[in-house]
């Protein structure tokens, strides 16, 4: 595996746990110091690959080519100015919930917290109703992944002097990150976004993502992709249910622009459409012809996917005494 | 301070979100990024809004912006075989290949990455696509809803009671760059070390399964409804302020925690105490006393935070069709590797610079190029 000569300190507790996982999983060799009282389907998403330290933890930092380190405090040896000193060869990257050194830098703060602030939870969710947060802890995910990135960038700076340095990374910030939209839009329209439900709104109106098929539930929008509305409505013609839809010139109107009445009466055409088609059809008719649908899968969908079977993604572990699924590799890679 | 991915260089044939936010990462810090575009197929990002005073303009989308930044713009018609020609001198000279096309798309033009790495077992390549390019969906043309809807991220989201939820942005093209840069990080490292490249293949279904996976063994060990606002081990929720839908999350970690929040309501209605404050003075004063609380911001709250300008998190860039504009900076920081957040490239805008001087096309070949709609 590429990170299979890596070897890696991991001191984190909760937040920054992932960061160590995600390395494991392209092959390097993380020993953890001690995964705290977590439960035990949070610790799923990062105990994988992970060893627990034996021996002296000191030694194992001599010869490690990183470290992670969380928000909490740690005794004087483990600070990062003494590790630098014993290996000044070390990437050493704290993972915290807001900058170092600045005013928050001892705020509170969990993943829902980091979520409500990052601006991903007034848009999340449907009209009066309470914001809403994405399943898992998708806020403690995104400093993970941006922790590991810092440590893999400093392995490319460490490879042109062979030394080693510190980085730190926000969790808020990459919460903010993830949010690419509604801060700009404020910016630059002053408008401020809020909760739609499953409409898309783009320009003038808002179209539907969700539809019901006669077995569960898809998705597909009214959107400006000529191909793949032709595609869609010629479908809908071979069922005789186009409607109305059939004579749209997809060329030479904006979806974006349309009036909301039109919308509402086309989707309607759609919506009795695909309630007479399963999923399993209208994805194939979708691959077939380039419909831009996807049915939406359950969580057993997902554990059963044939594909994602196929692309080697899930590995068994055991969690609580049973045996379950977890994907492994983060990507498929091939050799020359 | 120089940067940490100075003399990367990376030849980027992505478009849209997903190839081009991880090739943005990766010049924001030093890697040498060269976006090849075609006027003749404009990167639908090119016309995504807001655009600069709202007047649509493929050099003025600040969608476009905030995912380029930091690169160099070259323009290359691949539907002409002299273009292909161009396009396989930049892949020379480049360490990095990044693609997202349709499957076959680079296989047609000999750019994939079996017959690259024949010749050049060094190189690296990285396709970005919806569900990867083997296994039977390896076909699927969606967008980033597809990556939501065959992940679970959908069907997990909403509340309890509602359908399944299609959050209003594509996640799937947040997460999958993130996983492409750390793929290409990787590779760059197992060159080192190896000298040999490889091909990372990132499916936008995948990542998203990875960061729902404490949520997906939660369900294989005792199914149950959808999550909502809760957590399994933390006391959490999410109260109203004063004002017209303004809100406040707050986390109950412990015991501890419950008692500060009951001194600080003396034992009132936690949502009826909220409901009469102000949502960042209420979230305050609950931090204050050691609890884990947030306003829930908007985009006006996230853009003028604070902890975000003093951060640097935005950078203000000088742009010659947009002006002066923030653009987003990876979040994080080094104590001796600088990141740098450049302008994005208008279309075409580096043409001279990297096909003469990176690639050493004469200039009256350039020319002549450009003239019969070849760079272009």
């Amino acid at each position: 595996m590429m990170l299979s000569h890596i070897k890696v300190v991991d001191l984190t507790r909760d937040l920054g746990a992932y960061a160590g996982a995600l390395l494991a999983r392209m092959g390097a060799t993380v020993v953890t110091a001690g995964a705290g009282d977590r439960d035990a389907s949070e610790l799923a998403m990062d105990q994988f690959g992970k060893q627990i330290a034996s021996g002296s933890l000191l030694d194992l930092i001599d010869n490690a080519h990183i470290v992670f380190r969380g928000p909490e405090a740690c005794a004087p040896e483990l600070t990062p100015e003494a590790l630098s000193a014993r290996n000044p060869r070390l990437i050493d990257v704290a993972i915290l919930p807001f900058d170092k050194g600045r005013a928050n830098q001892a705020r509170p703060a969990t993943d829902l917290t980091i979520m409500a602030r990052s601006g991903l939870m007034t848009i999340v969710g449907d009209p009066g109703r309470p914001p809403l947060t994405l399943p898992g802890r998708q806020a403690w995910a995104l400093a993970g992944i941006q922790g590991a990135i810092a440590a893999l960038t400093a392995l490319n700076a460490r490879a042109a002097d062979g030394r080693g340095q510190q980085a730190w990374v926000s969790a808020y910030r990459s919460a903010v990150l993830a949010n690419y939209r509604e801060p700009l839009t404020w910016d630059r329209v002053g408008k401020v976004g809020t909760r739609t439900g499953n409409l898309l709104i783009r320009g003038k109106s808002g179209v539907r993502q969700v539809w019901a098929a006669k077995d569960g539930w898809v998705t597909w929008a009214l959107v400006d992709n000529q191909p793949m509305m032709r595609a869609t409505v010629a479908r809908m013609a071979e069922d005789n249910m186009a409607g109305e839809l059939a004579d749209v010139d997809w060329d030479s109107i904006l979806v974006a622009d349309m009036p909301q009445d039109v919308l509402h009466r086309w989707e309607a055409v759609v919506e009795a459409w695909l309630a007479t088609r399963d999923r399993a059809t209208l994805t194939r008719l979708s691959n077939q012809y380039g419909m831009g649908l996807s049915a939406i899968s359950e969580v057993s969908d997902v554990l059963a996917s044939d594909h994602l079977a196929a692309r080697g993604l899930w590995e068994e572990a055991e969690v609580e005494g049973r045996t379950v699924k977890m994907p492994g590799p983060l990507f498929r890679e091939v050799a020359p | 301070m120089s940067q940490a991915l100075a003399g990367v260089k990376i030849a980027d044939f992505s478009w849209v979100g997903a190839g081009p936010r991880a090739t943005k990462d990766l010049a924001d810090h030093g890697a040498t990024v060269v976006k090849v575009e075609s006027a003749k197929r404009l990167d639908l990002g090119r016309m995504s809004p807001p655009f600069k005073d709202g007047k649509r303009n493929p050099n003025g989308s600040l969608f476009f912006a905030i995912t380029n930044t930091s690169k160099l713009g070259v323009t290359i018609n691949l539907g002409d075989p002299r273009g292909v020609e161009i396009a396989k001198k930049l892949v020379d000279w480049a360490d990095v290949v990044v693609e997202n096309f349709g499957k076959g798309f680079m296989e047609r033009l000999g750019l994939d990455y079996a017959t690259l790495a024949k010749e050049r077992p060094e190189i690296i390549m990285l396709s970005v696509s919806v569900a990867g390019r083997t296994g039977p969906m390896s076909d699927l043309r969606g967008y980033g809803n597809s990556a939501a809807a065959l992940s679970g991220l959908a069907a997990l989201s909403g509340w309890p009671d509602t359908p399944p939820h299609m959050p209003p942005f594509a996640y799937g093209d947040v997460i999958a760059p993130m996983f492409a840069t750390m793929g290409v990080l990787a590779a760059l490292e197992h060159r080192r070390v190896t000298g040999q490249g490889r091909h990372i293949d990132v499916s936008q279904v995948e990542p998203l399964v990875h960061v729902l996976s404490d949520v997906l063994v939660q369900e294989q060990l005792a199914p149950g409804p959808k999550r909502g606002n809760a957590s399994p081990s933390i006391q959490q929720g999410v109260y109203p302020t004063r004002g017209h839908d303004q809100w406040v999350a707050i986390a109950i970690r412990d015991e501890a925690d419950a008692k500060a929040l009951d001194a600080l309501t003396g034992g009132a209605d936690l949502a009826a105490w909220t409901a009469t404050q102000d949502k960042h003075a209420v979230a305050n004063r609950i931090s204050a006393a050691g609890i884990p609380a947030e306003a829930v911001f908007d985009g006006r709250d996230v853009f003028t935070d604070p902890e975000l300008a003093e951060g640097g998190h935005y950078v203000r860039v000088d742009h010659s069709v947009i002006g002066s504009c923030e653009m987003p900076a990876p979040p994080a920081s080094f104590s001796r590797s600088e990141i740098k957040v450049g302008p994005p490239p208008n279309l075409g805008e580096h043409n001279r610079e990297v096909f003469e001087g990176f690639l050493g096309i004469p200039a009256d070949e350039i020319a002549a190029l450009a003239a019969e709609g070849v760079l272009a």
